[in-house]
């Protein structure tokens, strides 16, 4: 029984990053924006989570800097998004430079060679009334401090404002830029609303990892969450509903993978389960979207070439509304050559 | 040759440079914020990259680490100019690693064979792994970015299953493969860096990459699925076949990355292979512009730097040898930064020319011109 609720709690820990990350992705990618920098806002959310705790000693202000951090590099990414810039090049860029820039910073005034450790003391456990005075609940509920319980709530928070006249903006500027734009939507401000709460909570799970569990910073800290987090979003379709256990899947199987090596079994070995589940979702998607190619815009919007099927979609020229970002308006001729 | 004409290519080519130059600068900033010269730096990171002395050349470590860089920053240029938005290098390149390793091991022919077996084994399971989201792409519409992400990481978990259980060589806290036979070993000109035959395939590879999208009807065909859809449909070029090539080629390109790593400087797979060889192609890649010759030529330039700023900056000057990989990305945003800057600057300069034309009278101006503006920015 010890085991199980160990089990349990461990994989809760190891979930609770990937959700804020899934959560991120989810909103970026349904407000029509593929973002790929969730990896270096998480990275970047752990690192000035703990250094402004370290520094001021109040955990708070260092999870509320965490998720500035991680909304500076969203606004950063909106505002690249407005004028234009590949938005994949710039997200692989991104991530490389924080994963980069925090080792260098460490290396150069943190003192430490892979390892900051400031000496803070870790986010404290939620004591919840009753339910922490049960024999086995408590050790479920051990350790569990008031960001994992943020993450659950920021399911339900995400799923409600779906339900609200401003989300289904949101989800209608993702589905069709150019024809909420003429619905007068602005476009662009949604995408940065959307793209910055993402840095925001994307940052909060990072200072999850540094703040919240280990109380310490080391290299390379969100270790693929960010990449995991998208995945898992994709697992989860996009869809709120099934956002946290998509990320279950992944942060459970972490947790078995710890637990199966005493037994000799390879750690890795759990671990494809859900990466091969998020392949079989992303195959099943695509059959689903061959025969609803609405859908499959959605998922294409990122790539270069639309391959379109042939005999398909006319293609009348849209009009370009003021206020997208989406369909640069026809160049002029150019007469440069002559 | 007019003055326009001169315009255009000095903005062409000086926009991206500025990119560069400030990238640079932010570096420079970052390195004198520690109270170190950064002109120092700079030329010990020169010294230590690119020199070459009697008794230990720098330069060939560099070109040694260049040559898997290369080989992936290839498949990028062959998968990113077909429209095949695959960043699926790294899983392409430690799968053919493991491929390489395999048959080096398992398989016994004479020295001069023997490498070319392994090395077409890398090439063949590179190019299995990279058809993969092609075939997902053409047939199903899945998005082949997303898709080689999750490829990437079942490489890896795939890898480090395979190397600690059933090729792991011996008891040991790091897995790892039986070494390869020395018949299958790349020729090593300098035994210190482990420069050999690998570099010189990495250019055999950079010139036939150049040949093949420049100047074939096939590279022709890929080419024009990436940059004018419309027109390679019209033409009657079939866009699922060239994404088919791009995944197969591209994919084969970043398993020959892990083949030569393996068989020209490790001789075996050890676990965390995967270690980001085929995303520094990627970016290689792009920096180069996504064209054959220029990525070879930033894949020298990044592993020199690499090499530059472990040998030198940290040993040398005690500043952390994360600048040089923070510089590289910080040219990565910047130019990403600068491409849709140089389109703008660019119409606005086309529009006041056609207006300042019509104020004329002239009607010249209207007449279609068979040029298209920012195709290749």
């Amino acid at each position: 029984m010890n085991e199980i609720a160990d089990f349990v709690n461990s994989g809760i820990r190891l979930t609770t990053p990937i959700l804020f990350a899934a959560l991120a992705s989810m909103i970026s990618a349904r407000a029509g924006v593929l973002n790929l920098a969730i990896e270096s806002k998480v990275l970047a959310g752990a690192f000035v989570g703990i250094l402004v705790a370290g520094a001021t000693g109040n955990n708070l202000l260092g999870v509320a800097s965490a998720a500035a951090a991680g909304a500076l590099i969203g606004l950063l990414l909106a505002a690249a998004h407005r004028l234009g810039v590949d938005l994949v090049v710039l997200a692989i860029g991104l991530n490389i430079l924080v994963l980069q820039l925090t080792v260098y910073l460490m290396r150069s005034y943190l003192g430490g060679v892979g390892t900051y450790s400031p000496g803070i003391d870790r986010i404290p456990p939620v004591v919840v009334p009753v339910l922490s005075d049960l024999p086995v609940v408590d050790q479920v509920l051990a350790r569990l401090n008031w960001i994992v319980y943020l993450g659950g709530a920021l399911v339900v928070l995400v799923a409600l404002y779906f339900r609200t006249r401003s989300g289904r903006h949101l989800l209608a500027v993702g589905e069709a830029p150019v024809a909420a734009a003429s619905a007068g939507l602005d476009v662009g401000r949604t995408q940065l609303v959307a793209l910055v709460a993402a840095g925001a909570i994307a940052g909060v799970g990072g200072a999850f990892l540094s703040v919240g569990d280990l109380g310490l910073f080391t290299r390379n800290m969100s270790g693929d969450r960010g990449w995991i987090g998208i995945t898992a979003a994709l697992l989860a379709l996009n869809r709120p509903a099934f956002v946290a256990p998509a990320a279950a899947v992944f942060g459970f199987a972490s947790a078995a993978s710890i637990r199966l090596q005493q037994f000799d079994v390879p750690p890795n070995l759990t671990q494809f389960i859900p990466q091969g589940a998020a392949f079989i979702a992303l195959v099943v998607v695509g059959l689903r979207a061959k025969s609803r190619r609405d859908v499959s815009r959605l998922w294409r919007r990122s790539s270069r070439i639309p391959l379109r099927w042939p005999g398909r979609r006319p293609s009348t020229p849209v009009p370009t509304p003021v206020g997208t970002v989406h369909d640069a308006p026809p160049a002029p001729p150019d007469h440069s050559d002559r | 040759m007019n003055r326009e004409r001169v315009e255009r290519i000095l903005r062409r080519v000086g926009l991206p440079l500025t990119a560069v130059l400030v990238a640079l600068v932010v570096g420079a900033v970052l390195v004198a914020a520690l109270g170190r010269s950064p002109v120092d730096a700079a030329s010990t990171v020169i010294q230590a990259g690119f020199s070459c002395g009697a008794d230990y050349c720098n330069l060939g470590g560099s070109l040694a680490l260049a040559s898997p860089i290369i080989f992936c920053a290839l498949g990028a240029v062959v998968s990113l100019r077909t429209g095949l938005f695959s960043i699926g290098q790294e899983g392409q390149y430690a799968l053919g690693g493991l491929a390489a390793a395999v048959a080096g091991y398992g398989i016994v022919l004479p020295a001069g064979l023997d490498p070319v077996v392994c090395l077409a084994a890398a090439a063949a399971v590179g190019a299995l792994w990279g058809v993969v989201p092609a075939l997902l792409k053409a047939f199903l519409a899945v998005n082949e970015l997303i898709i080689t992400i999750v490829l990437n990481a079942i490489a890896g978990l795939l890898l480090d299953f395979l190397v600690n259980y059933p090729l792991r060589a011996e008891a040991s806290t790091v897995g790892y493969t039986h070494a390869i036979h020395e018949s299958a070993r790349l020729p090593v000109f300098d035994v210190s860096t482990k420069f050999g035959v690998a570099f010189v395939l990495a250019v055999v590879a950079c010139v036939l990459v150049w040949f093949y999208l420049g100047r074939t009807t096939a590279g022709y065909e890929q080419r024009m699925s990436g940059e004018a859809i419309a027109f390679a449909r019209y033409s009657g070029m079939s866009s699922v076949g060239s994404v088919l090539r791009a995944g197969l080629v591209g994919g084969a390109l970043a398993g020959l990355g892990g083949g030569v790593q393996v068989l020209g400087t490790n001789y075996r797979v050890i676990e965390g292979f995967s270690d980001g060889t085929g995303l520094t192609g990627l970016t290689a890649a792009i920096l180069g512009g996504t064209t054959a010759l220029g990525a070879g030529l930033v894949g020298v330039f990044y592993a020199g730097i690499t090499v530059g700023a472990v040998n030198g900056l940290q040993i040398v000057l005690g500043v952390p040898r994360e600048i040089g990989s923070t510089v590289l990305a910080l040219m990565i945003v910047f130019l990403a930064a600068q491409a849709p800057l140089l389109t703008r600057i660019e119409r606005t300069i086309s529009r006041r020319r056609v207006d300042r034309d019509l104020a004329r009278g002239g009607t010249d101006a209207i007449a279609p011109v068979a040029h298209k503006p920012g195709a290749r920015s």
